[in-house]
């Protein structure tokens, strides 16, 4: 018996459909904290860390690790999607794009949207792959990076 | 730290090797950081008995992270990440507390070198591995470099 999509009108509906976060202020222990995680347990890259230090870079003061951005938007409402619930969701991938370093005292606004969801057979049942797109900017409205990712849902 | 040039930068060319040790102190240390508290990457009951999966796998985000550890550390803080593509295609499974043996490596090479409205690119493959040499995340990598004529990077990204 052929199984029906899991992608309705209703699903599809949520293609494109922007949604806003709220402003998050970035704050020096979020930065810290961040770089420490994704050094340990080896000290953490001083850029990151050293006011004193990075104020003698490029830089001129402290920016957030190039990965930051993943800890970002986090609070932006979920769409919901109209599916059943998944056995488990998985990130398939990152496809980040980079514009302006992060610093402390900096608002984010992350802007939110899905670009596009599929459906596979995968060997043990459907599979959904939704495509994700997050805009960054900060408080003088310049982008600071773009975010693309891949969510899939095994059912 | 030291500086990486476009000059010197050749077509093939491996990256350093950037070796890591992942237990779940590191994923939980992540976990706080990246306010990623999800429990296929916590709690190894729930992961094998409700997930299905063989034990509590390692964030992709967190291996994105050591992906851009290893490009900016190769870069030196004159160069730039522009982007950086992952895909995470295998399970990596943590390694038991304490222990001091890699349990991930990322690595990379360079694939192309261009100059571009007057910036200096180099295009590079990376991918994470296994202690066993199975890729579990391909991906790829755009950065900037400064030449040794001091001509680039003029912008401040």
């Amino acid at each position: 018996m052929p199984q029906e999509s899991l992608i309705t009108d209703g699903v599809k509906a949520a293609i494109g459909v922007e949604v806003v976060g709220p402003p998050e202020l970035i704050e020096m222990k979020a930065i810290k904290d961040f770089a420490k995680a994704i050094n340990w347990p080896d000290p953490p890259n001083l850029l990151h860390v050293d006011e004193k230090y990075a104020e003698k870079t490029r830089f001129g003061g402290i920016i957030a690790p190039w990965s930051f951005y993943t800890s970002l938007g986090r609070d932006v409402p979920r769409q919901r999607l109209p599916l059943p619930p998944a056995r488990v969701g998985m990130n398939g991938g990152n496809d980040y794009e980079h514009f302006l370093p992060i610093r402390p005292g900096d608002v984010i606004t992350t802007r939110s949207k899905i670009v596009d969801i599929t459906e596979r057979e995968g060997r043990a049942g459907k599979l959904i792959f939704t495509v994700s797109e997050r805009t960054f900017t900060n408080q003088r409205d310049e982008v600071v990076g773009i975010a693309r990712g891949t969510g899939i849902s095994q059912y | 730290m030291t500086q990486l040039f476009w000059d010197d930068v050749e077509i093939g060319m491996e990256i350093p090797p950037y070796r890591r040790v992942v237990t779940l102190m590191e994923l939980n240390r992540f976990a706080g950081a990246n306010d990623e508290f999800v429990l296929i990457h916590m709690d190894r009951d729930y992961s094998q008995n409700v997930s299905r999966l063989p034990d509590v796998i390692v964030m992709g985000n967190l291996k994105y992270a050591y992906l851009a550890n290893m490009m900016t550390n190769w870069i030196g803080e004159g160069g730039t990440l522009k982007r950086l593509i992952a895909q995470f295609r295998g399970m990596d499974i943590p390694g038991p507390a304490l222990s001091t043996e890699p349990t991930m490596i990322c690595k990379g090479r360079v694939t192309n070198k261009y100059i571009q409205d007057g910036e200096r690119y180099v295009e590079c493959e990376v991918r994470t591995e296994t202690r066993e040499g199975q890729i579990t995340t391909p991906g790829s990598a755009i950065v900037i470099l400064p030449s040794r004529d001091g001509m680039s990077s003029n912008i401040t990204a």
